[in-house]
């Protein structure tokens, strides 16, 4: 039996943004960016990982949003697109960098990644990589689970308890649909809890949820065991902390592995860097430069003056980094050695876009540290929640405090100056959709599209992305018209329903367009 | 945004961006320069505050959605969604922010303003913020009489409609009124929801430090470190444990 558990928790997640209205569409990129930097090269890291026979486990949250984007044929052909792009642009610059050839070597690295993605895409995923997911889970390596449909920040939500159904049922739902598996484990968006949330979660069957540390910490009672062993609440759900202070050492810039100034700059970019006219073709129109994924310089410290990226130099360090992390788990269990009556559980949740997409080398890393973790089980041991919950099935009873992951770990970020004014507009829009149930219990044809329409812009509305860009300041116009778009299109439903009319054109258009959830049932917001 | 990028934009859309980041600039004078320096100067005061404003989790948070580096003046999408201001009914909601504040907004019906602001002795509006024991099953008895432990009143304006209310104690119960005064009687127009703040800090029952294994656990999930790290990176509510409860070591 091992000293220690290691519990990583990877949380995969992308709004619904789809615009089959344009031909090429600005944030669409979000999803593209991250299949490329992230989602192909973890499942390819897993599989070497598979192949070479390394024992590990770890809970992988997929959200609704993003397994409906990546199984909608419009994105995925242009997903394809974006790939035959990037990887004419990468030998194109192979051919202008042929000169230099350190630059070259980093060249080829994007081109080598582009080119494998599109072959792995098209031949092995028939462009579908949830099927990549699904058959991890069925080899036993990865335990996937679900988070809230539109991932909405539920605190915000507490007084109305048939949205927060509505998000977790439909959520439960289309995880059946996606992986055949009714999922255990429920990521909360944005750690995002508030007391008596549980109820939600024990009615679609869940049986545990991650907290941020301190909602742990905060709870009802002297949590005896710190973060490191879940709470059981009341209802007989377990409530997993995040271990806040090992975490930090992946997530910060300033602090953490990923600032060290032989890595990879996530920020300069040859769609900034080169002239117009060479970058024209690879960037958005009209003219607005993006980032293109070719990224030619190190971090290299706090200035403008960048260095060439040394991939060897990187490699190198990650195995330091790598060590660091496992030796910092070690030290910990031996600091808890007494403290504990049981092994201590290190639950380190990240969102997955972090590794390879802004940590490049993230990916490699977590590689390195699932290897060497492999070969020092009796110290550390990588398991999930559940594997925990099976040791461990008795744990101290307590119901954690409101809590999010946050700046400051309560709501701030999703409600702020910034963004407040939403609020009123989707409080508003759930209300009237439950008393649309209510008016229309029983509807078919032309009428259950209607309703089932105006449920899935209920849905879209209620996204913590919105919100959070506004304050962190983004792609704000994009944010601001989404939750606009959503509350329109609701109230013009509304008001057409109270009228008795169906505007059969707009509402084919706008089924088309917002398709997430094609088989949502609107009666979903009636319950409680 | 760099220096160069901004002189790649026309006159028009430095003016844009010199409005949405509320740069003060002199139509008339033209001074290009001059007016790029002072939008650099607002962008960097605005990086800067979001900076402080957003922890390590936040800010990685954001490289997904970070495709673009120049100023987005608006978006691609060019269709315009109209919605309402307000939905023409009375009510007030109020929703938790953090242990130590709330955000409330609320509406009302036109009829009823109207009709109001017609009597002779229409004083104005106001807010009154309850402490209350419990949250009962209905309004009604929550913010009856035997559950109410004190309350304040904050005037409002008629144009105001939200309004951050800081609740002073952590841990409690607390509903709120939307009021009107017509000379000199007090009318309330709406009641909110019940919220309870939690108590933001480690449960009260830990106050001895010495030999207590359970609270070298809590130390070490990550109060510990928080202290180690200074202020900067505390998360304002965490630091109140420390404070609260000295648990520095």
């Amino acid at each position: 039996m091992s000293k220690g558990y290691l519990g990583f928790v990877l949380h995969a997640h992308l709004p619904f943004v789809r615009h089959p209205e344009y031909e090429h569409f600005l944030e669409e990129d979000w999803l593209f960016e991250a299949i490329s930097e992230t989602y192909l090269p973890m499942l390819r890291m897993f599989n070497r990982l598979l192949v070479d026979k390394v024992k590990f486990k770890i809970t992988f949250s997929i959200s609704p949003t993003l397994s409906a984007m990546l199984t909608d044929d419009l994105l995925m052909k242009r997903y394809v697109k974006y790939l035959e792009n990037r990887i004419e642009l990468g030998e194109k610059e192979l051919e202008r960098t042929r000169d230099n050839e350190q630059l070259q070597k980093t060249v080829s690295i994007y081109l080598n990644l582009f080119k494998e993605n599109l072959d792995e895409f098209v031949h092995i995923y028939r462009n579908n990589i949830l099927w990549g997911f699904r058959n991890l889970e069925k080899e036993g390596v990865l335990e996937i689970i679900t988070t809230a449909s539109t991932h909405s920040f539920f605190p915000v939500f507490e007084e109305h308890p048939q949205a927060i159904e509505a998000q977790i049922q439909n959520a439960v739902i289309s995880h059946g649909r996606n992986f055949g598996t009714k999922p255990r484990g429920f990521w909360l968006p944005e750690c995002g809890y508030f007391p008596g949330l549980e109820s939600y979660l024990k009615a679609n069957n869940i049986d545990y949820f991650f907290v941020a540390a301190h909602g742990i910490l905060l709870s009802d009672g002297k949590p005896q065991n710190g973060v490191y062993s879940p709470l059981e609440l009341p209802n007989g759900l377990s409530a997993f902390g995040q271990d806040f202070s090992l975490t930090e050492a992946v997530w910060s810039a300033d602090t953490g592995y990923p600032g060290d100034p032989v890595y990879r700059e996530f920020y300069r970019d040859i769609g900034y860097d080169l002239p117009l006219e060479y970058i024209r073709p690879y960037i958005h129109e009209p003219d607005v430069r993006v980032n293109t994924g070719y990224k030619y310089y190190a971090v290299t410290g706090n200035t403008d003056n960048k260095e060439f990226y040394n991939s060897e130099l990187a490699m190198d360090k990650l195995d330091e980094h790598a060590e660091d992390f496992i030796q910092k788990h070690i030290d910990q269990v031996a600091k808890l050695e007494g403290l504990m009556d049981k092994t201590p559980f290190f639950v380190t949740p990240y969102d997955a876009e972090l590794f390879g997409h802004w940590w490049f080398e993230g990916i490699s890393w977590m590689e390195a540290v699932i290897r060497k973790v492999s070969k020092r089980e009796d110290e550390l041991e990588m398991i999930t929640a559940v594997e925990y919950l099976e040791k461990y099935p008795k744990n101290q009873t307590g119901v954690p405090s409101f809590s999010s992951w946050g700046n400051k770990g309560y709501s701030e970020v999703w409600l702020d100056g910034k963004n407040d004014w939403i609020y009123r507009h989707l409080h508003k829009a759930i209300d009237r959709m439950t008393e649309l149930v209510f008016r229309y219990p029983n509807e078919s044809g032309l009428k259950l599209r209607v309703l089932n329409q105006a449920a899935r812009e209920v849905l879209l509305s209620m996204a913590s992305d919105w919100p959070f860009i506004m304050k962190t300041g983004t792609t704000v116009p994009y944010a601001v018209k989404r939750i606009r778009e959503h509350i329109h299109n609701f109230n013009y439903i509304y008001d057409n329903l109270r009228r008795n009319t169906v505007d059969t054109g707009w509402l084919t258009r706008i089924e088309r367009k917002n398709n997430v959830f094609p088989d949502l049932d609107y009666t979903i917001f009636g319950k409680k | 945004m760099t220096r160069d990028r901004l002189t790649q934009y026309s006159m028009f859309d430095l003016y844009k961006i010199a409005e949405n980041e509320g740069v003060q600039y002199d139509v008339t004078e033209g001074n290009r320069d001059e007016l790029i320096e002072k939008i650099l100067e607002a962008l960097e005061e605005d990086k800067n505050e979001r900076d402080l404003a957003n922890n390590d989790a936040m800010k990685l948070k954001n490289t997904k959605y970070d495709i673009l580096q120049d100023y987005e003046l608006e978006a691609q999408e060019k269709q315009v969604y109209s919605i309402p201001e307000k939905y023409n009914d009375t009510r007030i909601v109020l929703l938790l922010r953090d242990p130590l504040w709330a955000y409330t907004y609320w509406d009302l019906n036109d009829k009823e303003l109207a009709k109001m602001k017609e009597e002779l002795f229409f004083e104005g509006f106001f807010l009154r913020v309850f402490e209350l024991s419990s949250k009962k099953t209905s309004k009604e008895d929550s913010f009856s009489k035997d559950n109410i432990i004190d309350y304040y009143d904050i005037p409002v304006d008629e144009k105001d409609d939200s309004w951050y209310i800081n609740l002073g104690k952590t841990g409690r119960n607390f509903g709120i009124q939307l009021c009107s005064v017509i000379h000199g009687k007090v009318s309330v127009l709406s009641e909110s929801n019940i919220i309870k703040s939690p108590r933001g800090f480690v449960a009260e029952h830990i106050k001895d430090l010495s030999n207590d294994p359970d609270l070298m656990t809590v130390l070490m999930s990550g109060l510990w470190d928080y202290n180690n790290k200074g202020e900067n990176v505390i998360p304002q509510r965490i630091l109140s444990i420390m404070e609260n409860q000295d648990l520095t070591l």
